[in-house]
């Protein structure tokens, strides 16, 4: 790590691991974090917009998200992966912007009808997963984005939306019955027919 | 009920993102804004820099630092005739301190080394417990 900092023949920053870059950037190699940027910007957006958010809200989310890593980048000490400590830094500064929108208006929170962002349109043709978190409600969208994509606890989740626990906990099963039932696989037809038809 | 292969399931699905065909383009710009805020931050810090240099040099000129100098000088000069005196005081062998064959620099040279000799066993100590 050290010695890819001072070495004056330094390997091309592609070919460094994702500790080797933190630790160039702590030094203050811009470039060394640019390329983090490149190598996971893609994933934190597509975080942004499973959360709810549209796609040029999640492009400067995004942007924020890194330039706050960058500003704490020593406190990042490789002992989980990059990615994921971006990633929750990015959704809680999306939970940060959530709390104050849900502060204004709590009942499009809980409405289904009302998306927080996120074209659904878009979403439904990329992914599986983004079709079904378009269905759900934005709380619980973005409890089952922060426990499960941000790798959040509910705790976490719940600090992180000034929510009572028992109120993240109570959105994310729903959420998470809902998404069962939208993910299943033609494998569970009967068990996942049978849930829907109970849903419903 | 907590389905265990299912939530894997689904943080799975969470980690596979589409690849943006623009991540170049969303790279070069958090670098461009790390270098905006690096700049500004160089020229705040710098105009931070000037402004107390002002205040400073304003400050200094106002409160008569030459006279305040020189009553500094007389009094460090007198201390140290005062400190010069004390060995004649001295009773015995410790009066032959004022005709040793060194000037006065060396005994000051002496108690500055003893007092950074003393500071750093201080600071060592410090460390160890």
């Amino acid at each position: 790590m050290a010695i890819a900092a001072i070495s004056p023949n330094r390997p091309s920053l592609a070919s460094l691991h994702d500790v080797e870059l933190a630790s160039l950037a702590a030094a203050g190699d811009r470039r060394a974090f640019g390329e983090l940027a490149r190598r996971h910007g893609s994933a934190v957006r597509a975080l942004l917009k499973r959360m709810g958010a549209d796609a040029a809200l999640a492009d400067d989310l995004a942007q924020d998200a890194f330039l706050a890593a960058f500003e704490s980048i020593g406190e990042f000490r490789g002992e989980g992966a990059f990615v994921g400590w971006i990633k929750r830094i990015a959704a809680r500064l999306y939970s940060k912007r959530w709390r104050k929108r849900a502060e204004l208006d709590p009942h499009e929170m809980d409405d289904a009808d009302h998306g927080f962002g996120g074209g659904e349109g878009e979403a439904v043709s990329r992914l599986d997963l983004d079709g079904a978190l378009a269905t759900l409600t934005p709380s619980e969208r973005i409890c089952v984005s922060l426990c499960y994509g941000a790798g959040l606890s509910h705790a976490e989740a719940a600090a992180a939306l000034k929510t009572p626990l028992g109120t993240v906990k109570s959105h994310v099963k729903r959420g998470l019955d809902k998404l069962k039932l939208r993910l299943a696989s033609p494998d569970d037809g009967d068990a996942a027919g049978m849930g829907r038809r109970a849903y419903v | 009920m907590s389905d265990p292969a299912f939530e894997m399931r689904l943080q799975k699905l969470f980690s596979e993102s589409p690849a943006c065909s623009d991540a170049p383009l969303f790279a070069a710009e958090v670098e461009a804004r790390l270098s905006r805020g690096w700049a500004l931050r160089r020229v705040l810090i710098g105009a931070g820099g000037a402004v107390g240099g002002l205040v400073a040099v304003v400050q200094i000129a106002g409160a008569g630092l030459g006279h305040r100098l020189t009553a500094a000088a007389d009094i460090l000069a007198d201390a140290r005739r005062s400190i010069l005196q004390i060995p004649a005081k001295l009773p015995g062998p410790l009066a032959d301190l004022g005709q040793l064959p060194f000037g006065s620099e060396a005994l000051w040279l002496v108690a500055g080394l003893a007092v950074l000799a003393g500071a750093l066993l201080a600071s060592r100590s410090l460390e160890e417990i």
